[in-house]
């Protein structure tokens, strides 16, 4: 039977990071994966600069609205690394939001420029 | 027949499922797909504990919360992550609202400056597109944990309330029932993200 290194408890599993095992001590948590207290410690347990930047930029898009734009693809991209457990859960929420906001003054910036195009040239 | 899974630890898989039918018959708790318990209505109104197989306590719990019902999920007390009882939930919800009401004052706002005499009535125009940017704003550091911003939302949301009610009255009208209910349970649901911020800043890993 495998041991957890830290412990020298029954191994859990592996953390799907570093591949160590993991016992009930020690193992945590990310996107429903097991991880070693160690790279979850690494990872933090705050959004990361990426999340908040999409946030931030979908947030500025209510105003300025292109900056919402860049903020489709961001938030993409970092839940794909939140997916992967390459970045904090803790930005999932972040990311999700500033997705559905960008995505949300796509629509709405859309539709005001097509009926100001339609005013125009019509 | 609504069914929700949750994990019994944070980010952790999804062991715990809740089902049940109607208007809360029939409901069962399920861990790891065996069987932990079933409550009746009467039992799941007053909250009824039940062990699990490490020792720990479940309590299923039906409670009034200002105007709404909230189903408790609780381990040892503390609620399953992602339950309607989790403060972390509880946060996301009230930045959530925030959001929800300044996307719905750039969309009044933009829809009131494409020349929609109805929405240039109730949102304005750019006016509109700025309330909505400053709440969205206040949304962004809701969501960062800030009882600051959070405080100033409610306190917005309020105001803006009571301004449309003394408007509606001076002008010998009769406020919006719908209206003013909406408001209340926006602001319920704030209060209690501003409730369960204070107990998340004391723990910082949760």
């Amino acid at each position: 039977m495998e041991l957890c290194a830290a412990h020298r408890k029954p191994s859990l599993g592996s953390c799907t990071r570093c591949g160590v095992f993991v016992c009930d001590h020690c193992r945590k948590w990310m996107s429903e994966k097991p991880f070693c207290a160690e790279c979850l410690r690494r990872l933090g347990d705050k959004p990361s600069r990426e999340a908040l930047w999409a946030l931030g930029l979908a947030t500025l898009g209510m105003l300025l609205w292109f900056p919402g734009l860049i903020a489709i693809p961001l938030a993409g991209r970092e839940l794909e690394r939140i997916r992967s457990g390459h970045a904090p859960e803790a930005g999932r929420d972040f990311a999700s939001l500033a997705r559905g906001l960008g995505w949300f003054e796509a629509a709405v910036g859309g539709a005001a420029i097509g009926v100001w195009l339609y005013r125009a040239f019509m | 027949m609504p069914t929700q899974q949750f994990p019994v630890e944070r980010n952790g898989p999804k062991r715990i499922e809740v089902s049940w039918s109607g208007l809360w018959k029939d409901f069962t708790v399920k861990l790891d797909g065996q069987p932990l318990g079933s409550w009746t209505k009467d039992e799941l109104s007053q909250g009824k504990e039940v062990p699990m197989p490490d020792g720990a306590t479940f309590k299923a719990h039906l409670r009034r919360v200002g105007m709404n019902q909230e189903l408790a999920l609780l381990r040892n007390g503390r609620a399953l992550p992602g339950s309607a009882a989790d403060p972390v939930t509880l946060v996301k919800t009230a930045g959530g609202i925030i959001y929800f009401l300044g996307g719905l004052n750039t969309l009044g706002g933009v829809v009131g400056l494409s020349g929609v005499e109805f929405a240039a009535r109730l949102f304005g125009t750019w006016d509109g597109v700025v309330v909505g940017a400053i709440l969205g704003v206040l949304g962004f550091f809701t969501m960062q944990r800030s009882r600051i911003a959070l405080g100033i939302a409610m306190a917005l949301y309020a105001l803006n309330g009571v301004m449309v009610i003394a408007e509606t009255a001076a002008a010998n009208g009769t406020p919006a029932i719908g209206g003013i209910f909406m408001r209340v349970i926006f602001l319920t649901a704030m209060w209690r993200g501003f409730k369960a911020m204070g107990e998340l800043n004391t723990q910082p890993s949760a």
